[in-house]
């Protein structure tokens, strides 16, 4: 660790204070004041009528947002189901044989079966707490 | 009395909410010019760096403000939003900046430089100084100035320039390790020369 002699420790010191005596904070134009107070009495303060209409108008800007991304989300998971259900599709396809071979026939449709039962548990499930949700918002 | 991160100025700035909150708001404006249009101002000056455009960018800022000002919905303190719509109208600023240079590049007029901004009575070493803060990144520069300009308070800097008190920390480290560099490189690592302000 270097002792507060060090050459750069004092060149560091020597440094802070040049930059403390070289970049002062600029003072504020002349009449910089007036100019603001002249422009800003050119925008009188906003009537209720005035700032009823700006209040109802980011309103209806957020509700429109909000009901953008409903639609979003809505879409997202149409398109996620549609996937889901076509991976499930495809993935039965390809192992049916590979069951048929090792399980017999029975299990090429107890495990569809069973793998659609599953899905339509969690549909169930997923609807309900929606349902529940729904409840407890209204 | 230093005032440090938003938390305090939102404490500083409880008189202002308090005249809003009863519908006062030339007052309230009045109390924010007051307290804000140096602080303003030296902000624009630090990202713009030319008195004129800043001044332009500080009085339109306050405009804004003003306007604005029955819409401001507390979720942000005070400080935060005020410094948030300067540091924009400074942005657009520099935009407009660049489109007319990009104009001025059409007619193959001659490159516009910006000017430093140069407090008067100044010695060799303030000047030259100056000139190597100028020549620093632009993120370094800003960052660096503006903290000088406003008493050497990180926690303002940072509030003023909306990222954390940290990242100006490493900023103000970065940059001064990189004005030493270039004193070394020009022969003048001479404490002496810079406490003296005699280059």
């Amino acid at each position: 660790m270097s002792s507060p002699d060090h050459p750069d420790d004092l060149l560091n010191v020597a440094l802070h204070k040049a930059l403390a005596r070289s970049l002062p904070g600029p003072e504020l134009p002349d009449g910089f004041r007036a100019r603001l107070l002249a422009a800003s009495a050119c925008v009188p303060a906003l009537d209720h009528t005035t700032r009823r209409r700006d209040l109802e108008g980011e309103h209806h800007e957020q509700l429109a947002a909000l009901r953008a991304d409903f639609i979003r989300i809505r879409r997202r998971t149409l398109g996620a189901l549609i996937g889901v259900a076509f991976t499930a599709g495809a993935t039965t396809a390809a192992a049916i044989p590979w069951i048929t071979a090792a399980l017999g026939w029975s299990a090429a449709y107890a495990v569809p079966s069973v793998g659609a039962a599953v899905g339509v548990a969690i549909a169930l499930t997923a609807w309900l707490r929606r349902a529940e949700l729904a409840d407890w918002l209204l | 009395m230093q005032m440090t991160g938003a938390a305090d100025a939102a404490q500083r700035d409880q008189d202002i909410a308090e005249l809003l909150r009863t519908g006062a708001e030339a007052a309230a404006f009045d109390t924010l010019v007051e307290r804000y249009e140096h602080k303003i101002y030296r902000l624009c000056c630090s990202i713009l760096r030319d008195r004129v455009l800043a001044e332009d960018a500080a009085q339109e800022s306050l405009l804004r403000i003003w306007k604005a000002l029955h819409r401001y919905d507390r979720r942000a303190s005070l400080s935060t939003w005020i410094y948030a719509i300067t540091r924009n109208r400074c942005l657009t600023a520099i935009d407009r900046r660049r489109l007319n240079e990009s104009l001025a590049d059409l007619d193959s007029a001659p490159e516009l430089e910006i000017p430093a901004i140069e407090p008067a009575n100044v010695d060799d070493s303030s000047k030259l100084l100056r000139e190597l803060v100028a020549a620093l990144p632009e993120r370094y520069r800003r960052t660096l100035t503006l903290y000088y300009y406003e008493d050497q308070s990180v926690a303002e800097a940072a509030l003023m320039l909306g990222i954390p008190e940290g990242t100006v920390k490493t900023i103000l480290f970065r940059a001064r390790a990189l004005l030493l560099q270039r004193i070394n490189q020009l022969g003048l690592a001479d404490p002496g020369l810079w406490l003296e302000g005699a280059i």
